[in-house]
């Protein structure tokens, strides 16, 4: 006992943190100490910041509330304004979350480790404020259960033909779908935050979220299967959700929505654009937590690489949209793309897309803008910007201009338009926070199960005195 | 010492794939001399419909080698180093098959003879695109001339990218561009062959690989756009060129793994080792490959089917009665049911025997793929597998199929089956946690 | 080792180890000494520690592949029955077709609409399949339970960390409490502690 008194003194120093060298408990310390220690000046400035923007989401929320759906500037012709833009905008950037953790799970792909935790935490934030629009948009969004089937007592169900009913099971099955994921892989790492824990109610607190998980080799084998099935299931439910978000404009069947190739090109924006939004929050994140042993500059390199590979298929998908509004022969499609996206009021904005979206990326075929934080994170923030311009020149382009020529107008975003939109980025990171906070942002048994010394051999096959 | 164990294996299977390349070739003459014939009984028109028809399937095979070549030396997977040889091999088919299009494409401009029971005195009156005196029907001007008023605005609109010229030219560079792709690729790996293997090669190879895809994916939508899209001018979709691009990745794929399969399954055994995780990787593969295709399919019928325009729910509608209905079925079964249920059993796929059975299955269904991808375009509701013309087809499907193995097997055994200095040679599959998963009472 | 009868005053012997090889050797020599009644606690996955405990494979992905199914039909009922995809015919030999159905002509689809049935469908069969494979897992390793007689030993507190465990439980047939203890030592394990029940 004794002798095993001396061996556990293995208090991490603070110089080993940074040379890379870890066994078990060293990873635990470093990865629970960020949850159990102080609480750092940059956190409380941080939070402090978010959580004053959040107060203009609901400042904004309550006014449209109190007032109506005209404080928007959505009206006639332009009924799908900010609304939609940032809820597509938002829930493509969940997207890289899942797809970090479920599809490089899948493909072993053992960089995902050390990021799929914080990616997760980003999925959950970005759909709920995703999921926020189309609820304020109702209008009434106190009856949002309409939109689920029940039995009422008018038996009127809802309208399974609809796409906008598609969405609903989509992104209510994917919330559900990535908290449980999350969550499935949080439960080990509460368990070691519980039995490290000194203070009692962090014990008590931590203890109920492990669920008491005691780390049994039949449990760890349930455990494996079913999360890894989680992922292989994860993995489709990611790409159904950004095509259902696609249908919602090609099932139209109006010029410029129409367009069979939206739900690959409309996924793969979604994970352009999820990859530069883990870019971002990563950068900062490992600097000032000093976790650049546990995401490497080569972490970021894949990410910039995965970006490139995306962005070339949007790029395509640009492409392909253009070639087929001449191909058609349709002058509905061909005027849209000629004066209405490409040219016309929404040009600039248009050559601005395609700037963001697919110039500036090419720079990712240089190992030196992949391997250069500064360069990474400026072209993750163009990218996130393009992939907004995107939405927007897709809804904006064909809606001011109906059938009728004499219904033709324009949209312009009122200033509660633009805070609710602030207001979300307030709630995003106000959440951010507190998952840094409370939460290990990496996960440690993950992490352990990467050392050299987790290896075994099968017993009796030598190497054991 | 690898080196030398690799030359057994060439050595070793020769005979076997010299014998194979053999039949191949008679069973091509044979098929393709009862091509001939039967276009002299049915028509030259139909015959050159057939030759297009199995035409694709080949060239599939063909440019999906070239495009998971380039994949796999971005991606720098396991599967890569095995299935690299054959990859090449593929490649190198190219040259021939350009100037097999060239043949088809001329004969179908200028041979090509159909619309029999139009007299004359009827030409006044609209015409159908089925009874094109050329293969693709906008390069017959009369018919454009006397399509329905709507059609005949819409392919009109087309003609400045729909003329003979600029199809011919958009082939010729298409076809320089993935020749050059190939004989790149194929010196980085002569020259691996010769220097060994480097980081300066590898970075060569990428080099080429990663502007490579973009390319293919660019000249693709062209070209699919051109030879099949184009066969029913009015119809047009986004997402075909993908279905048509990802279809010859899928089909190369199957083909790279039964030929692995087929030299290595004799020599050494394929459920143990290296070979397990490499069929449960291929395994994967092919099931993520063949879910994605389902994904693409299905969205595209959706989306059409939903918005029910009169420009493009004829090609679904086209494919959904007269006898077609069936053919569709046996796609979805075929190309998505069976092998992903086989495949999601990942005992059964991780057995060489199966992954071979059912990569050969999904071969035989990527003809059927193509055959009604083009042919209602020809037989609009009207399928008869009783016919003829269905004989031709199949025929003509059988033949240059057969003729293109010819060629793929005479260049397979050109070179080492396995590069015998890949950087990969002595890596792994990876191991992670799946293993432990799946793979029961590995240990003690 | 002697039969001797379980006593129910301890709930097993604990051996703690430093390594994760060390555990999967200690389990193997415990399987082969005939013990069943065992367990091993590791921080995180041990490869072949199961194996080596003797225990089965689980069928977690075939409870998962019915999950999915069952979500398949439920989508496909939910939504054929209440939009009156049933021909109407039916609906005097089929009461509940009248009373869940509500007949709607929109942009003259047909009411049996299967292609657009499909993404709901698909949603309910991860979401089920999800379901299945969370609450199935956590149900079948009893979780939630707050309190076990594992968590008495202080030095379990480390098996979320950076120790592994064996437990051999008094259950087990061969259990004896010295007997054990002495089998345990000669796996040379950092302590030993009697777990109470």
């Amino acid at each position: 006992m004794t002798d095993m008194a001396t061996k556990e003194a293995k208090v991490p120093d603070k110089d080993s943190l940074f040379t890379g060298t870890y066994n078990f408990g060293t990873v635990t310390s470093k990865i629970n100490d960020i949850v159990t220690g102080p609480t750092g000046k940059g956190w409380v400035v941080g939070f402090a910041v978010s959580f004053l923007i959040l107060q203009v989401l609901l400042m904004a929320v309550t006014w449209l509330l109190y007032e109506g759906i005209g404080t928007w500037g959505v009206n006639v012709p332009v009924g799908w304004g900010f609304d939609i833009i940032n809820f597509v905008w938002w829930i493509g950037i969940g997207h890289a979350g899942t797809l970090i953790s479920a599809i490089l799970l899948l493909f072993h792909q053992q960089w995902r480790t050390s990021i799929n935790r914080f990616a997760e935490a980003m999925t959950l934030f970005a759909v709920a404020c995703a999921g926020l629009y189309p609820l304020a948009h109702m209008g009434r969004p106190w009856f949002f259960y309409w939109l689920m089937p029940y039995p009422s007592t008018m038996q009127l169900w809802p309208q399974f033909r609809s796409p906008l009913i598609w969405d609903v099971f989509a992104v209510s099955t994917y919330l559900t779908v990535s908290l449980l994921f999350w969550y499935t892989g949080l439960v080990p790492d509460f368990a070691s935050l519980r039995d490290r824990a000194k203070n009692i109610w962090a014990r008590r607190a931590y203890g109920i979220l492990s669920l008491g998980w005691r780390g049994a080799a039949r449990h760890w084998h349930r455990y494996e299967t079913s999360y890894l099935l989680l992922a292989g299931l994860s993995t489709p439910l990611v790409l159904s959700v950004h095509t259902i978000v696609s249908f919602d404009f090609a099932v139209g069947n109006v010029p410029g929505w129409h367009a069979t190739i939206f739900p690959p090109y409309f996924v793969a924006g979604a994970v352009f654009a999820g990859f530069a939004m883990v870019v971002n929050l990563a950068i900062p994140a490992r600097a000032a937590y000093g976790l650049k042993d546990y995401i490497t500059d080569k972490h970021l390199d894949n990410m910039a690489k995965v970006m490139l590979a995306s962005g070339w298929i949007v790029f395509f998908g640009y492409g392909v949209e253009a070639f087929m509004a001449y191909y058609s022969g349709s002058p509905e499609e061909r005027d849209l793309f000629m004066k209405n996206r490409a040219f016309g009021p929404y040009g600039l904005w248009y050559w601005m897309l395609i700037l963001c979206n697919g110039i500036i990326p090419q720079l990712f075929w240089w190992e030196y803008f992949r391997r250069s934080m500064f360069w990474l994170w400026m072209i993750s923030f163009v990218i996130n910007i393009g992939m907004w311009l995107e939405r927007f020149v897709i809804l904006m382009s064909l809606q001011r201009i109906p059938w009728q020529s004499s219904a033709w107008g324009q949209y312009s975003p009122t200033f509660w338009d633009l805070s609710t939109y602030f207001g979300t980025f307030g709630l995003f990171f106000t959440l951010f926070f507190l998952f840094l906070r409370l939460v290990p942002m990496i996960s440690a048994f993950e992490m352990k199960h990467m050392l050299p010394e987790s290896h075994t051999h099968a017993p009796g096959s030598g190497g054991h005195h | 010492m690898a080196a030398e164990t690799n030359s057994n294996l060439l050595e070793q299977a020769k005979p076997r794939i010299n014998a194979m390349a053999a039949t191949a070739l008679t069973v091509a003459l044979v098929a393709l001399g009862a091509t001939v014939a039967l276009g002299l009984v049915v028509g030259t028109g139909p015959m050159f419909r057939s030759l297009l028809i199995g035409y694709m399937m080949p060239f599939g095979l063909a440019m999906g080698s070239l495009v998971l070549l380039m994949i796999q030396w971005c991606t720098a997977g396991y599967w890569g180093y095995v299935l690299r040889s054959p990859l090449e091999a593929g490649t190198r088919t190219l040259p021939v098959w350009g100037l097999v299009f060239a043949l088809i494409a001329l004969g179908g401009l200028t041979i090509f003879n159909l619309r029999p029971d139009y007299h004359p005195e009827n030409h006044h009156e609209e015409l159908n695109v089925v009874s094109s005196e050329k293969l693709w029907p906008w390069a017959d001007h009369e018919l454009v001339e006397h399509l329905h008023h709507h059609e005949k605005l819409v392919v009109e609109e087309k003609l400045g990218y729909l003329n003979v010229r600029f199809f011919a030219v958009r082939a010729a560079i298409a076809f320089s561009i993935w020749i050059v792709l190939a004989l790149l690729l194929n010196r980085v790996a002569r020259r691996e062959e010769a220097e060994g293997t480097s980081q300066k090669l590898r970075d060569l190879a990428m080099q080429y690989s990663g502007p490579g895809i973009v390319i293919y994916s660019i000249t693709m939508l062209f070209i699919s756009t051109d030879w099949s899209m184009s066969l029913q001018p009015i119809w047009y979709s986004s997402m075909f060129p993908v279905i048509f691009g990802f279809g010859q990745l899928l089909g190369a794929l199957c083909l790279n793994a039964l030929v692995y399969v087929m030299l290595r399954s004799g020599i050494e055994d394929l459920s143990t080792g290296r070979n397990k995780k490499l069929m449960r990787d291929l395994g994967s593969l092919i099931l993520g490959f063949v879910v994605f295709w389902t994904y693409i399919s299905f969205s595209q019928y959706l989306l059409i089917w939903s918005t029910n325009l009169k420009e493009e729910v004829p090609f679904f509608i086209a494919r959904t009665n007269g006898g077609w209905e069936y053919v569709t079925a046996a796609l979805v079964f075929g190309q998505f049911v069976i092998p992903f249920f086989v495949l999601l059993l990942r005992d059964v796929s991780r057995s060489g025997k199966w992954l071979a059975r059912v990569a050969g299955f999904i071969l035989v269904m990527r003809f059927i793929d193509l055959y009604w991808q083009m042919k209602p375009a020809f037989r609009p509701g009207d399928f008869n597998f009783f016919s003829l013309e269905t004989v031709m087809d199949l025929a003509a499907g059988a033949g240059l199929f057969s003729l293109w193995l010819f060629v793929f097997l005479r260049q397979l055994v050109r070179f080492e089956l396995l590069p015998v200095n890949d950087y990969r040679k002595a890596t792994e599959p990876v191991h992670t946690v799946s293993d432990d998963v799946e793979v029961a009472g590995s240990h003690g | 080792m002697g039969a001797a009868p379980a006593k129910m005053a301890s709930f097993g012997l604990l051996a703690e180890f430093d390594n994760p090889q060390a555990l999967v050797d200690a389990a193997d020599r415990a399987r082969r000494e005939g013990f069943v009644k065992m367990e091993g606690y590791s921080p995180f996955p041990v490869e072949g520690l199961r194996e080596a405990l003797g225990q089965k494979r689980t069928l977690m992905p075939v409870a998962i592949f019915f999950g999915g199914i069952t979500g398949t039909i439920t989508g496909f009922m939910l939504q054929t029955l209440t939009s009156g995809g049933l021909p109407a015919e039916w609906d005097a030999w089929i009461p509940f077709n009248q009373w869940f159905s509500y007949r709607l002509n929109i942009a003259g689809r047909p009411f049996f609409s299967w292609q657009a049935f499909v993404p709901p469908m698909f949603e309910l069969t991860i979401l089920f399949a999800a379901f299945t494979a969370v609450f199935g897992m956590l149900a079948i390793n009893g979780y939630p339970r707050l309190n076990h007689p594992l968590f008495e030993v202080p030095e379990f507190g480390r098996a979320s960390v950076d120790r592994f465990f064996l437990c051999i439980e008094s259950e087990d047939k061969l259990y004896d409490n010295e007997k054990t203890r002495e089998f345990l030592k000669n796996l040379k394990p950092l302590t030993i502690s009697e777990v109470p029940a």
